[in-house]
């Protein structure tokens, strides 16, 4: 693929710059991106307005590609109000690959839609917005059906699920029957297929 | 007699013989489906007409029932193993069908309640192997002019001399297919010793890209142990290309890892912060933990 013109390709580290009041929130985001090699992680002010992205709890003053967390404005409408230089909007909940790969992608000139419309990553000129159905309690799988969902894609039976998972051939099944029912999902091949089109699979 | 009768008496004789290897797979609430019994103790059926319930009571040839457990499934080539303990569980191994092309005839042969279910017709599409959307390699693609009965799903195709052709299955649309008898025989045997059949892995996550030059998959997380990291895949790469072709969707990619692909090595072409490169990855097996 040949890179877009617009998009600057950042060299060496990518800047990070953590700008959120709430210091718990702050220190989780920092200590998620800090074992990556790849990223230069600063919190608090972007003084020098040499960083790459900026990682906020509100739209902050300088005008940089930003990721805004956020975990109340479920309305559309409040999307508008974040203006062109927010790239994605994610839940507090996010784990540490889906915001390391929001801050990649960002880095990298892409906006981030939602999972909930077009699911997936975009550079066009679309609105961003939430990842909804990650880190959202309702929806997201246990790690335990995570797990057993893997391993109907590699065609496990129930036995299989069991034994891999050291749990009994009963809860075995249980675990299948809430991955179907969690997913809205027919049979097991339409749970691989609606799992692997959400990224909930391991390739 | 007229030719005409002797043709319905022989196409009886050719279902009755096919008859006494299918069984009914009664399912309680769910639609039934049939199963062959491919050999003494063992029969396969297709992997979607199984569903849920994997301990599944059989109606067998003789009309007497017996309880079927699964030895293995695999949903890349439909096609699942049943084990059964029965005396009419005891056969000789089916004789395959020889020469097949399109124009054929072909008679589908399943089990239900009532008995013997039947169809006839010819075979419409005869080609070379392809992949199925899970990425089970299929020897031959096969396809039925014929009008195929759900509960004979999973039941024997054979051809005009009572030959084996294959498992009688549905492809999209609802359209009647044949899993080869090679396919069953490659499939069954893995599954009669492995219980499973070890599909192609990578340890990545994917998630949908799409760009105004082209599609991909964004990598969003990575197993620390799995041949993608080894190769050095970070999470926020964007995979473009599967050893020269480009990758249309997430789906693309667990189509490409089927059975036949591990131990490979295969050619990633990956956008990392805008800088196209390439990586080389041996598909590996998931690891059993």
């Amino acid at each position: 693929m040949i890179p877009a013109g617009d998009c600057a390709a950042p060299r060496g580290k990518i800047v990070v710059c953590v700008v959120i009041s709430d210091p718990v929130l702050a220190k989780r985001m920092v200590s998620l991106l800090s074992g990556d090699s790849r990223l230069k992680v600063r919190l608090g002010l972007d003084d020098g307005h040499d960083s790459h992205v900026i990682l906020a709890d509100r739209l902050p003053a300088s005008l940089r590609p930003t990721i805004i967390i956020d975990d109340h404005h479920h309305d559309e409408r409040d999307l508008g109000r974040w203006g062109d230089d927010v790239r994605a909007v994610l839940p507090s909940t996010v784990d540490e690959d889906l915001l390391r790969a929001a801050v990649m992608m960002v880095a990298a000139g892409f906006t981030i839609v939602g999972a909930d419309g077009p699911r997936g990553f975009s550079d066009e000129d679309a609105e961003p917005a939430r990842l909804s159905d990650i880190g959202d309690d309702q929806m997201t799988l246990t790690p335990r059906e995570t797990a057993v969902l893997s391993l109907l894609a590699h065609g496990a039976s129930n036995k299989l699920v069991a034994r891999e998972l050291e749990i009994s051939v009963h809860t075995a099944k249980f675990h299948v029957a809430s991955v179907l029912a969690k997913l809205k999902a027919r049979n097991r091949s339409d749970a691989v297929a609606i799992g692997i089109r959400r990224g909930l699979i391991l390739l | 007699m007229t030719n005409l009768s002797q043709f319905s008496n022989a196409m009886q004789a050719l279902v009755d013989k096919a008859s006494r290897r299918v069984v009914a797979i009664n399912a309680g609430d769910r639609d039934a489906a049939s199963g062959i019994l491919w050999r003494s103790g063992l029969i396969v059926t297709a992997d979607e007409a199984l569903g849920e319930d994997e301990d599944v009571e059989l109606t067998m040839p003789d009309g007497g029932t017996a309880t079927g457990t699964l030895a293995g499934r695999d949903p890349s080539s439909d096609i699942a193993l049943l084990r059964v303990e029965a005396q009419a569980a005891t056969v000789e191994s089916l004789k395959a069908a020889s020469i097949m092309k399109s124009g054929h005839l072909a008679i589908a042969v399943g089990r239900g309640s009532n008995g013997e279910i039947a169809a006839s017709g010819i075979v419409k599409e005869c080609g070379g192997s392809w992949r199925s959307w899970a990425g089970g390699l299929i020897d031959r693609r096969i396809l039925l002019d014929l009008d195929l009965d759900s509960r004979a799903h999973g039941g024997a195709v054979v051809d005009a001399d009572g030959n084996f052709i294959g498992l009688a299955a549905f492809g999209p649309r609802n359209r009647a297919l044949v899993i080869p008898a090679e396919t069953v025989d490659r499939i069954a045997e893995a599954l009669a010793v492995k219980g499973s059949i070890a599909r192609g892995y990578l340890g990545v996550a994917l998630r949908p890209f799409w760009r105004r030059r082209g599609t991909g998959a964004v990598v969003v997380k990575v197993d620390a142990d799995g041949p993608a990291k080894r190769a050095g895949v970070h999470v926020g790469d964007v995979l473009t290309a599967w050893s020269g072709e480009p990758i249309r969707d997430v789906h693309d990619v667990f189509r490409r890892l089927g059975p036949d692909t591990v131990g490979s090595t295969v050619t990633l072409d990956v956008t990392r912060a805008n800088q196209p490169t390439s990586i080389e990855v041996v598909v590996g097996e998931r690891p059993h933990r």
